[in-house]
């Protein structure tokens, strides 16, 4: 066949790089329902639900058995469970219903009349749920903080950056998984040195986050992950059971937690029931929910490859988020993981988030260039900094981040680089030359920085936990080395679990370390003229950005 | 108390070893003044904490917490062990039983000790015990 | 460890007691093709018709010589699936963790997991398996996991998950540094690649090639002495 120049060019764009694939519920490969889904039901009996969406009791299987146990209001559920799914999708639009009334309407129904309600809304007017049902009344943003060496010194420039920059939250992972005492702990002093009151944590094995966490090395947790089939929560290692223990023990040490879900991961992991992504994701707030978590990390996450693969699946993502927050749960709304190789396409998925505005809108946005990023790439990376200072920008939209000057940047970078020298070298760790605190002040990435010794770090990082080195040591060693601002606001980061007050629903620190949670910063959103408006000195600090002409020069 | 107690309730806060909480400042830990243990929340603020959940119509949230402050003078190995017991494919059921007695007598951890025995029978019928 | 009811029943007994006066009993509680070229899978439950029998296939035993690393392959390993997700022939994968193996003197051993097609507890049976207890668990796509047999089942020595960046080279140096481990040598972990594009790219084709691995499981048998060439 003679071959159109039309067609050509439009093979060769980039959007088609991506995966399609059609639907095939038997497989999982079904965003919004599957002909397999069951039909919502409930009965309760003596108090006890025995029949969840046409499964008897005695066939429950360990989700099933925990949701209808601890995820289900049992007073409210026959009440709720009798209100249409129409009528309820349509509460979530009317500005007139407020977020209070839903919550609690929602608390009695299951699963799959929750999916149901979400089959009924369109992407608009599942953004205008989420503008109402978010937790906290100010969106927020959170990073992901990592780098191909693992190099911890980077670590700490690139979470002083961020930390300037806005965002709430940091996030760091590891190429190699016993780095992770010392990437903890760079993240902890960098952000400290960008903005105090950031909140950080490092993903890992769950016995070794939990470590972390207790020793103060970490100041919350994020990846209790939960499943939506049985057998993919067991491949994963744990069961509700063990999650809601989990969570607890992390409570009893007076950390933040947020659990981790996402669609897609049943399916990729080979074990979907033929059920639909919505309708799995689900099941995994809800026991997200019954374990008293605070909040969820959701949004497909890691496996946005697969619900971005079907037909619907972006807007099952902005589904499952609003879904979170119908639980009442904080959401932290993904956006961070590569998702298309069309900048068009993975700008579009996030507008979802970034425009109702989220908990945290993504979780998270890579603050380091996308080689660098140890999640296997984010949806946004650093490279789009100026793209996103514009957006928010041009839409009058509060997406969590502020634009920079570069001597600030430059100034908070090596600061942080220095103040990880002096506590590796106060601590007696792997230690960190001059010309490597230089390279990592004035890079990009790891491209731009020295190699590290890592025999040596990863000596050190065994020798953290051997010698039990806790939170307060690395207060200690910064006091000692001349950082008492850092040390300071490193104690104020660990004295935040005596009183607990950020364990609470949507939790975040303003820089003076004042707690802003949907408890005292509720949202209040009902229709225009009410809820969050970007305005006042926000506004001007976005109105701000680089680049801009100044007619005098003209 | 009132939400946040760091603002409204700060003289009363005190941490798991009693410690005031206005009394976790960088001269005394540079005094040696504050050991790990200080920086640990206390029951006392943590059902405080759950009642705050439960004013908010949070009743799972005030459950965990309660079961939280149940956990609060437990080690934290024994804690990470008794997790690690709790994941599928991990114990036998007299395990689980021993550690939910565990709970139970050396902790008054009841409520724990009721989650532990609920999973006991649940990982027996989904088959998910050694 | 023998089950004792009484003991159970005792425990129960006093934890409910113990429940009983605060219970508030509410426990609330390839591409450009275009997609109608391609015909619908709907309403079919596998993606391979035939499910391979490997019940003739003698049991894998725990081996006793410290010198041994066990490389433990996905179910549909050479079988179903002869490629990784990058298109490399798994015979040559193999052959080169094995060589890697044998150039630190150690000596492979390669068994096929029937019970699980996670990576990581693949990785693990092979660790258990293995005399030296250092394991390799390999998936059909490619992706590849050292496991140690004390650790957690999703800890690992060193991990890569994304299997299109896996080279023939990169296998190899798999095969060394997993001998390296049974040495007990300062082992440098194999530089970490990432291609933040891989998911978007991959991710679909990695969900089909795990259904078909996981379509062949047969944890009746378990895990099988396995030489395919």
């Amino acid at each position: 066949m003679k071959r159109s120049k039309r067609i050509e060019t439009l093979d060769a764009r980039p959007v088609n790089l991506d995966g399609y694939i059609n639907e095939w519920p038997e497989m999982g490969f079904a965003a919004m329902n599957s002909p397999y889904d069951p039909k919502p039901s409930v009965r309760v009996e003596d108090g006890k639900i025995v029949e969840l969406d046409g499964k008897y009791r005695e066939d429950f299987d360990f989700i099933d058995q925990f949701i209808a146990d601890y995820a289900i209001n049992i007073e409210r559920t026959e009440s709720s469970m009798a209100v249409s799914s129409l009528d309820i999708a349509r509460m979530i639009v009317d500005i007139h219903v407020s977020r209070k009334e839903i919550l609690e309407l929602i608390s009695g129904i299951t699963p799959a009349k929750m999916a149901e309600v979400m089959n009924h809304l369109n992407v608009v007017e599942l953004m205008m749920g989420m503008q109402k049902i978010r937790a906290r009344r100010t969106p927020g943003n959170q990073a992901h903080i990592t780098n191909l060496k693992d190099d911890p010194v980077q670590i700490a420039a690139d979470a002083a950056e961020g930390a300037l920059r806005g965002f709430a939250e940091e996030e760091t992972t590891m190429g190699v998984a016993r780095y992770a005492p010392l990437s903890a702990m760079a993240l902890l002093i960098g952000s400290q040195v960008g903005r105090p009151g950031v909140l950080t944590q490092c993903s890992a094995e769950e016995a070794t986050e939990l470590e972390l966490g207790i020793r103060g090395l970490t100041t919350y947790a994020e990846t209790l992950s939960v499943y939506g089939t049985e057998k993919v929560f067991i491949d994963g290692d744990d069961t509700p059971y063990s999650k809601a223990f989990l969570n607890s023990a992390y409570a009893s040490r007076g950390l933040k937690v947020r659990f981790t879900s996402g669609s897609g991961s049943e399916v990729l992991m080979g074990s979907s029931e033929k059920k639909s992504m919505l309708y799995l994701e689900c099941r995994c707030l809800f026991v997200t929910k019954g374990a008293g978590s605070q909040g969820i990390q959701n949004g497909s996450v890691s496996c946005i490859g697969v619900t971005g693969s079907v037909p619907a699946g972006i807007r099952e993502v902005i589904a499952e988020n609003l879904v979170a927050a119908l639980l009442g749960l904080e959401c932290a709304s993904s956006n961070d993981q590569s998702f298309s190789n069309s900048d068009m396409r993975r700008t579009a998925r996030t507008m979802l988030e970034f425009l109702p505005g989220t908990d945290f809108i993504f979780s998270g946005y890579a603050a380091e260039p996308n080689y660098d990023n140890m999640f296997a790439g984010s949806n946004f990376d650093a490279e789009d900094f100026d793209d996103y200072n514009v957006l928010q920008r041009d839409m009058q939209v509060d997406g969590g981040l502020k634009p920079v000057t570069e001597e600030q940047v430059i100034h908070v970078r090596n600061k942080a680089a220095r103040a990880v020298q002096a506590v590796f070298r106060n601590l007696g760790l792997s230690p960190v030359s001059d010309e490597q605190v230089e390279a990592v002040t004035y890079a990009h990435g790891s491209k731009d920085t020295l190699p590290r010794d890592v025999t040596a770090d990863l000596a050190a990082a065994e020798d953290v936990l051997k010698r039990g080195i806790t939170g307060i040591d690395v207060v200690r060693a910064l006091a000692e080395s001349g950082f008492e601002d850092v040390a300071e606001s490193v104690l104020n980061m660990l004295k935040q679990r005596v009183a607990g007050d950020y364990m609470q629903t949507a939790a975040i620190l303003d820089e003076e370390f004042h707690v802003l949670s949907g408890i005292n910063t509720p949202n209040d959103y009902m229709g225009p003229g009410t809820g969050y408006r970007v305005d006042g000195e926000r506004w001007e600090e976005i109105k701000n950005i680089p680049h801009i002409i100044n007619p005098k020069d003209i | 108390m009132r939400y946040p107690l760091a603002e409204h309730e700060k003289q009363s806060i005190t941490s798991k070893t009693g410690k005031k909480f206005t009394d976790i400042t960088l001269d005394e830990v540079m005094k040696d003044h504050v050991a790990p243990d200080d920086i640990k929340i206390s029951r006392e603020i943590l059902k405080a904490q759950g009642q705050v959940a439960l004013q908010s119509d949070n009743r799972p949230m005030e459950k965990n917490v309660e079961h939280a402050a149940e956990l609060v003078d437990v080690p934290d190995d024994v804690i990470l062990k008794m997790y690690d017991k709790l994941r599928p494919n991990r114990s036998t059921k007299l395990e689980l039983v021993m550690m939910a007695q565990e709970l139970l007598e050396k902790y008054n951890a009841k409520n724990c000790a009721r989650l532990v025995m609920e999973a006991a029978e649940v990982y027996e019928k989904r088959g998910i015990l050694l | 460890m023998q089950i004792n009811e009484e003991l159970v029943k005792q425990i129960t007994n006093a934890v409910l007691s113990q429940m009983s006066h605060t219970d508030s009993s509410s426990v609330s509680g390839t591409p450009a093709a275009a997609s109608s070229t391609v015909p619908s899978m709907a309403g079919r439950d596998r993606i391979n018709e035939e499910k391979s029998d490997y019940s003739g296939y003698p049991r894998a035993q725990r081996g006793t010589d410290p010198k041994e690393v066990v490389i433990g392959v996905g179910a549909a390993f050479q079988r179903e699936i002869t490629r990784t997700i990058c298109n490399i022939p798994l015979d040559e994968v193999l052959k080169n963790v094995k060589a890697g193996i044998e150039e630190e003197g150690m000596i492979p051993r390669v068994v096929k997991i029937l019970d699980t097609s996670d990576v990581c507890f693949m990785a693990l049976e092979a660790a258990k398996l293995s005399g030296s207890g250092i394991g390799v668990g390999i998936q059909s796509k490619g992706t590849t996991v050292i496991h140690q047999r004390d650790l957690y089942p999703l800890s690992n020595l060193e991990l890569f998950p994304q299997a299109p960046l896996m080279t023939l080279e990169t296998y190899r140096q798999i095969g060394q540094n997993a001998a390296k481990y049974v040495k007990g040598e300062q082992v440098v972990p194999i530089p970490c690649t990432n291609d933040p594009m891989c998911r978007p790219k991959y991710q679909v084709k990695a969900a089909i090639m795990h259904i078909a691995e996981t379509e062949q499981l047969d944890p009746e048998v378990g895990a099988v002495e396995w030489e395919e060439k």
